[in-house]
């Protein structure tokens, strides 16, 4: 209301607004808020040392019942976690090492045990696609949680012949969902793109709805890694973004941090060689230049094969 | 900083009208009667801040002015802006200056802020401490002050650039103004925990004022 009108002084009176920053004004509540209070905090982001960093342990709906928790407290049934912990994240995402990003990992893990984030008919067109085209996937999944989409592709696809899951949660690596033999879910000890060797030879990269979860940077960190691996074919499903989306996230209860859109992608995509193969929304797929080879001739058998039942 | 130097790019919606304030002191000051200054304190409760109360009955009158309090009452904060405001309007105020009713002032508060007007500031505000943290003003710290101007950008501000959708949508185009850059400094969203400004400002503006 009175920021609106602060506003108004100057696009509708014309006015030039200034903050005389020399006069000191003290803020009544219990007690008076002056200027040093702000100081007396300003290490109020930095821990004691030596102190559990699990940022949301004192939370109150962390311990619904006691205030006093000998292990790490379980939420409430429902309970969520404050927009405020997401904020954090996302202004302290690109300084944190990796084993804090491992530790909200392990929070969120706490209230929201359940991710099952991918959409099992684009994924089974694409894995259709392959097969077709005689690929044998071997796949590379990043971010694949407890398995769940693992679990269900091994089912329905045979001719998998691996499933990776590199997931940073080591909690949900702990309790998969996945018994196929097919499945090696792993936590690595630092960032994907830092660590080697890395789990090969795979041909297929799946980031289902993880790829929101990084910024731009690390998505070009990611494929530069990859590259190196021989990915040929890449699934990607990104919900929230657009062509040219530039998000800051605020107030979603969720770790995406991805500031870009498609567009940005793509050409970070294509700068490693990836070519767009099919799109539909949120669910594109894309090829390095000897899988768009691989589709290709597929296709053209399956013109020729065509042809020849008609002839 | 200069007052009269070249604005630094605030949008224009092409039928605003500049108003020259120079002129219309000026004109003010040649008149027989003194210059009439308005104390706008928006409150409902009965029971006040006893502490707030001593600290605005110490306040300094300018001298020169004709200063008078008005205290704007009403169920919602926009109301008793509005209430205050049209009070002062229609004693014939020409200079308005809200003050928040729970927090503490500098005796000279008064002096000070006419003396910045008279030297060419057309409204000024002061930055106070808020009470607590507020989670989605980025780069706040806990009981921070807070005024914020639009980040500087190639064609003058970032407003310029990129259409505004406020501070949920784009956090990233603003930047809370550092008391540490200077006394006088430019800005574009402020609370009106103390804010003055002056008759033609609201006689441009389209009522409501507050909402």
């Amino acid at each position: 209301m009175d920021t609106r009108f602060s506003w108004r002084l100057q696009w509708e009176a014309g006015a030039t607004l200034w903050v005389d920053t020399s006069i000191t004004v003290k803020h009544l509540h219990i007690f008076a808020i002056d200027d040093t209070f702000s100081e007396r905090f300003a290490d109020w982001a930095v821990p004691h040392p030596g102190v559990d960093l699990d940022i949301c342990q004192y939370l109150p709906t962390a311990m619904p019942h006691s205030t006093v928790a000998d292990e790490a407290p379980q939420p409430a049934p429902h309970a969520t976690l404050p927009s405020s912990f997401f904020e954090r994240y996302r202004a302290e995402y690109a300084t944190m090492p990796y084993s804090e990003h491992q530790k909200v990992y392990a929070i969120i893990e706490r209230y929201y045990p359940g991710q099952c984030h991918y959409d099992a008919k684009a994924i089974v067109v694409f894995l259709d696609g392959l097969c077709a085209a005689g690929v044998v996937p071997a796949v590379l999944e990043l971010g694949g949680w407890k398995g769940e989409l693992a679990k269900e592709m091994l089912a329905r696809f045979p001719d998998i012949i691996v499933w990776h899951n590199i997931e940073i949660c080591q909690e949900a690596v702990a309790k998969s969902v996945c018994a196929d033999t097919r499945y090696h879910p792993k936590t690595l000890p630092d960032f994907f793109w830092r660590y080697r060797p890395l789990p090969g030879p795979v041909n297929t990269l799946v980031l289902s709805h993880v790829v929101e979860h990084m910024r731009a940077e690390d998505f070009s960190r990611v494929l530069a890694h990859v590259a190196t691996l021989g990915i040929q074919h890449i699934y990607l499903d990104i919900p929230h973004i657009t062509e040219t989306s530039e998000k800051a996230w605020q107030g979603w209860t969720n770790t995406h941090v991805l500031e870009v859109g498609w567009k940005r992608l793509e050409e970070i995509l294509t700068a490693y060689g990836y070519s767009p193969v099919s799109s539909d929304g949120a669910q594109r797929t894309y090829a390095s230049a000897q899988g768009v080879a691989t589709l290709a001739e597929e296709r053209c058998h399956a013109v020729c094969e065509v042809v020849d039942a008609t002839v | 900083m200069d007052p009269q130097e070249q604005d630094d790019g605030t949008p224009t919606n092409g039928a605003t009208r500049r108003i020259d304030m120079d002129a219309i002191f000026a004109q003010r000051h040649r008149e027989p009667r003194a210059p009439k200054l308005a104390v706008i304190w928006p409150w409902q409760s009965p029971f006040v801040y006893t502490r707030c109360m001593e600290s605005m009955l110490h306040l300094q009158h300018p001298a020169g002015y004709e200063t008078d309090v008005f205290r704007g009452s009403g169920w919602s904060p926009a109301l008793r802006h509005l209430h205050g405001c049209e009070q002062a309007y229609s004693w014939g105020a020409d200079y308005f200056v809200i003050l928040g009713a729970d927090q503490l002032y500098e005796p000279d508060l008064l002096c000070r802020l006419v003396a910045r007007l008279e030297s060419g500031f057309e409204a000024v505000a002061c930055m106070l401490p808020t009470r607590g943290f507020l989670a989605w003003n980025h780069g706040m710290k806990p009981f921070g002050k807070v005024a914020w101007r639009f980040k500087a950008s190639s064609e003058g501000m970032q407003a310029l650039a990129r259409q505004y959708h406020g501070q949920a949508v784009d956090p990233d185009m603003l930047e809370i103004i550092d008391p540490a850059d200077g006394d006088m400094q430019r800005c574009h969203f402020v609370g009106s925990g103390v804010l003055v400004f002056r008759r033609e400002h609201l006689e441009a503006i389209k009522k409501p004022w507050f909402y």
